[in-house]
């Protein structure tokens, strides 16, 4: 059966030819896509280090002496902390605000406040000095209890805050990496901790916490610092508690009079899924671009299929016809027909591999720059997922010119003869 | 083309549908995706009110500042008096205009509750340049501008938002809380003019007057545009800048510093794809082109498979044609003219299927470009003679593509072999 499919190929050769060049290209190609969508999709699944669901961010602007009812302290008491304090503290007392906190920084965001710090751990004589800049959030206490960050030990968001409320730092898992050692992250804990450039503040590390990540399609690159502080940059961080987020947006606007306090006013609130969303527009443009590529690659091969075999199969009518005669069965005229296309196939999938591989040892292809440790066998799961959608585009190609041949009768067909 | 080499298309049609019908349909596929990665394209190039002066424009974003030795450097969009020093007032420019990024901010109007829109801070040029519809009031006068007054310009749907009418010229509009005067309403813009488009325009003057810089000499927060009467006279244009920032560099060279332009002031094309401290970024174009040859390769070898086996029916014919003189030229014209007419068959239908997309689904296709509000495409931003044009041009490239091996063989085919109906 497979020497004369062989032979069946051979002669259909220059067609063949092709149509292996065709599959070729698109294996490539489709290989390339879905090794970055599974990559971004396996990135974007990893766990954030914190959890925003029902959490908002609620933009805080001051007034300036141009604006309309501007509070001039020269005048009268008062200052812009105060202000911004006290409109706070009135968030924190809606009865659907579970918790209210602050920090340098906010969730999906790109940016990077890098320090490099050095550290002194129990048990290693030496001061570990980060080999690059670490990632530094100056948090208030409420801030962990809004993102509910957890620590390695087990400790609630609560506790958290409690040991940032006592002035100690907290650290993400992947320090020991900044600093080029083999310590487990547990070993951090009670270490000191002081910037690199002034040895004069330290820190204790009170906790450490899994790897905290800016944004979704983004590995974590960098250890993160979370240091104790009085922030109040403008965008206050709120969780709303269960089951209240649905008329929120209802009620702040109702109730933004009476939260708005002195100088400082509510400028804006937004939920964090839609600052994620927001972000993260282009990379979900580009992954459905990525996708109706892919799909078209899979429909035009789908299509090419169905033209050359629908004329083969016009042409073979006769051959066909003999078969039936001396014997062949429907099922063995389909496989006959769909063996051909899948053949070339598996004729056409090593070297597809082999060229992967290539792509791969130029560092192109995202699997090989984000995990290199497993590229090689992710590959090899992405061509035979990459195979397996090219067969299933040639069974659904063939399938109708098949069709119409086991439809043949062979009487007509030969009755000329 | 002759009449009979439609007639020649229809019969096989006829004769066999679903090979036609399986060659449109790829030929409208390939267009309709080739040619909404060129609308993608062409929608931040081609000029649309209210930059339809997008063709005679040069924009200058940038500045860099690097030292002469060492590795320092410094980039940034300026400040007005550095913008003005190296592109304002040219003798061979029509206008020249200063503006700011367009940033979110919020608007509201006195006891409301803040709405957050897009604002943008502007000269009294600025309307001079980009072509904005007034509905009601008037541009930015000179003297507004001279005296730094806190004057504003909102679109139709702030307008309406704020107080329920389009016509609220004299009204007053609270932006990050400091009252505004109203004193034109313009049409909506779509997010697609990446230069012009705002909600709200203030005067770069009022607040804090000019002399706005982020605590440097040279760093502020002003880009500006320059309008020449047409693009051939750019290169006066540019020669007139380079003499001043000769000067420019002379004085920067006694601290040890030097600008480095990276071909400021661009066109259009490079003015989206600048960045402060480098060259523009050409890779996109490169992964569009890489596109292109993907989107033609792939469908060609398919439509050239079925080419050459429809060729192959017609062997004897072209044999007994071979036979009576007819020239190898006449066969292969022949064929691609037929191929050609169902060709574009399929990229009509393709880039009507695009079109349509591009109309109805344009949030989708135009998600780069989109903000709070929907990318709002007209027909005439998607559909000029350009994108006529190439599409038209693709259409060729991929009948070239699939038919000219097929019909090159066929013409060298031998009409002995081809009237016995031998396999080519």
């Amino acid at each position: 059966m497979k020497r004369k499919l062989l032979k069946q190929i051979r002669n259909e050769w220059r067609s063949n030819t092709w149509l292996a060049i065709e599959l070729l290209i698109v294996s490539v190609v489709v290989w390339y896509i879905l090794d970055i969508i599974s990559v971004q999709t396996r990135i974007s699944h990893e766990y954030m280090g914190f959890d925003y669901d029902n959490c908002y961010i609620v933009d805080v602007q001051y007034k300036t002496p141009d604006s309309y009812g501007y509070i001039d302290y020269e005048t009268e008491e008062g200052s812009y902390y105060a202000d911004y304090t006290e409109l706070k503290k009135r968030l924190n007392n809606l009865p659907e605000v579970l918790a209210v906190g602050n920090g340098s920084t906010f969730p999906f965001n790109y940016n990077f406040w890098g320090q490099p710090f050095s550290f002194s751990v129990p048990g290693i004589d030496s001061l570990l000095h980060s080999s690059g800049r670490t990632n530094r959030i100056n948090v208030d206490a409420g801030y962990i209890k809004v993102l509910r960050t957890t620590g390695l030990k087990g400790e609630t968001p609560e506790q958290l805050s409690e040991i940032l409320a006592d002035g100690k730092a907290i650290i993400t898992s992947n320090m020991a990496q900044m600093l080029n050692a083999d310590i487990d992250p547990l070993d951090f804990y009670n270490s000191k901790m002081m910037f690199s450039n002034d040895s004069t503040t330290v820190y204790q590390v009170g906790a450490v916490v899994p790897a905290i990540r800016r944004a979704q399609f983004e590995p974590a690159f960098h250890a993160t610092v979370l240091l104790p502080s009085h922030a109040n940059s403008n965008l206050v961080k709120i969780r709303l508690k269960d089951g209240k987020e649905s008329d929120f947006f209802h009620r702040i606007k109702e109730e933004i009079n009476s939260l708005n306090y002195g100088n400082a006013y509510i400028s804006e609130v937004k939920a964090i899924s839609q600052i994620r969303d927001d972000l993260h527009r282009n990379d979900y443009a580009r992954m459905r671009n990525l996708i109706i590529c892919m799909g078209f690659l899979l429909i035009t091969i789908f299509l090419g299929l169905l033209g050359t075999f629908w004329f083969r199969t016009q042409q073979r009518v006769h051959e066909i016809a003999v078969r039936k005669v001396t014997g062949a069965t429907r099922p063995q005229i389909f496989r006959r027909l769909i063996g051909e296309g899948l053949l070339i196939l598996v004729i056409v999938t090593p070297i597809a591999y082999i060229i992967d591989l290539v792509i791969q040892h130029y560092d192109l292809s995202l699997s090989h720059q984000f995990y290199p440790e497993g590229s090689v066998v992710f590959t090899i799961g992405c061509v035979l997922a990459v195979a397996a959608m090219i067969a299933l585009m040639i069974v659904a190609g063939i399938y109708f010119p098949a069709r119409k041949a086991m439809d043949i009768e062979p009487a007509d067909v030969l009755r000329g003869e | 083309m002759k009449s009979n080499h439609f007639s020649q298309v229809l019969y096989e049609m006829k004769h066999q549908p679903v090979i036609g019908i399986v060659t449109v349909i790829g030929t409208a596929l390939a267009i309709f995706l080739i040619m909404i990665v060129v609308m993608m394209h062409l929608v931040t190039i081609v000029p649309f009110s209210p930059e339809s002066n997008r063709d005679r424009t040069l924009y200058g974003k940038y500045i860099n500042i690097a030292d002469i030795e060492g590795d320092g450097s410094s980039s940034a969009s300026m400040t007005y008096s550095i913008a003005k020093r190296l592109f304002g007032d040219l003798e061979s420019a029509e206008n020249v205009s200063y503006f700011t990024d367009t940033e979110t901010t919020d608007i509201s109007v006195v006891g409301s509750t803040p709405s957050i829109r897009s604002r943008k801070n502007v000269d009294s040029d600025f309307w001079k340049i980009f072509d904005y519809e007034f509905i009601h009031g008037r541009p930015f006068s000179e003297e507004e501008f001279e005296a730094g007054m806190h004057v504003a310009i909102v679109a139709e749907s702030v307008a309406r938002e704020m107080y329920n009418t389009s016509d609220v010229c004299g009204q007053e509009i609270l932006v990050t809380q400091i009252p505004y005067k109203i004193v034109g309403v313009v049409k909506d813009a779509s997010p697609l003019a990446s230069t012009a488009f705002s909600d709200v325009f203030l005067l770069i003057s009022a607040n804090d007057g000019l002399n706005r810089n982020w605590s440097s000499e040279y760093f502020g927060p002003y880009h500006c545009a320059i309008l020449a009467g047409s693009s051939s006279d750019f290169p006066k244009i540019r020669e007139e800048i380079q003499v001043r920032k000769n000067i420019f560099n002379n004085e920067l060279a006694k601290d040890n510093k030097r600008y480095v332009d990276h071909g400021s002031p661009f066109i259009q094309e490079y003015a989206n794809i600048q960045y402060s401290n480098g060259d523009p970024d050409t890779s996109a174009k490169t992964r569009r082109y890489v596109i292109y040859v993907i989107l033609l390769i792939v469908p060609a070898i398919n439509l050239s498979s079925m080419t050459q086996s429809r060729l192959r029916r017609k062997m004897s014919e072209i044999g007994v044609r071979r036979a009576y003189g007819c020239t190898r030229w006449r066969i292969i014209k022949d064929v691609l003219v037929e191929n050609f007419i169902v060709t574009i068959a399929g990229g009509i239908l393709g880039l009507l299927l695009c079109l349509f997309f591009g109309l109805f689904y344009s949030d989708m296709v135009f998600t780069e470009f989109a903000t709070s509000k929907n990318a709002d495409i007209s027909l005439s931003m998607l559909f000029n003679w350009q994108v006529f044009t190439i599409a038209l041009l693709f259409c060729l490239i991929l009948n070239i593509l699939s038919s000219g091996i097929p019909a090159w063989r066929a013409s060298r085919v031998d009409p002995v072999t081809a009237i016995n109906s031998r396999n080519i």
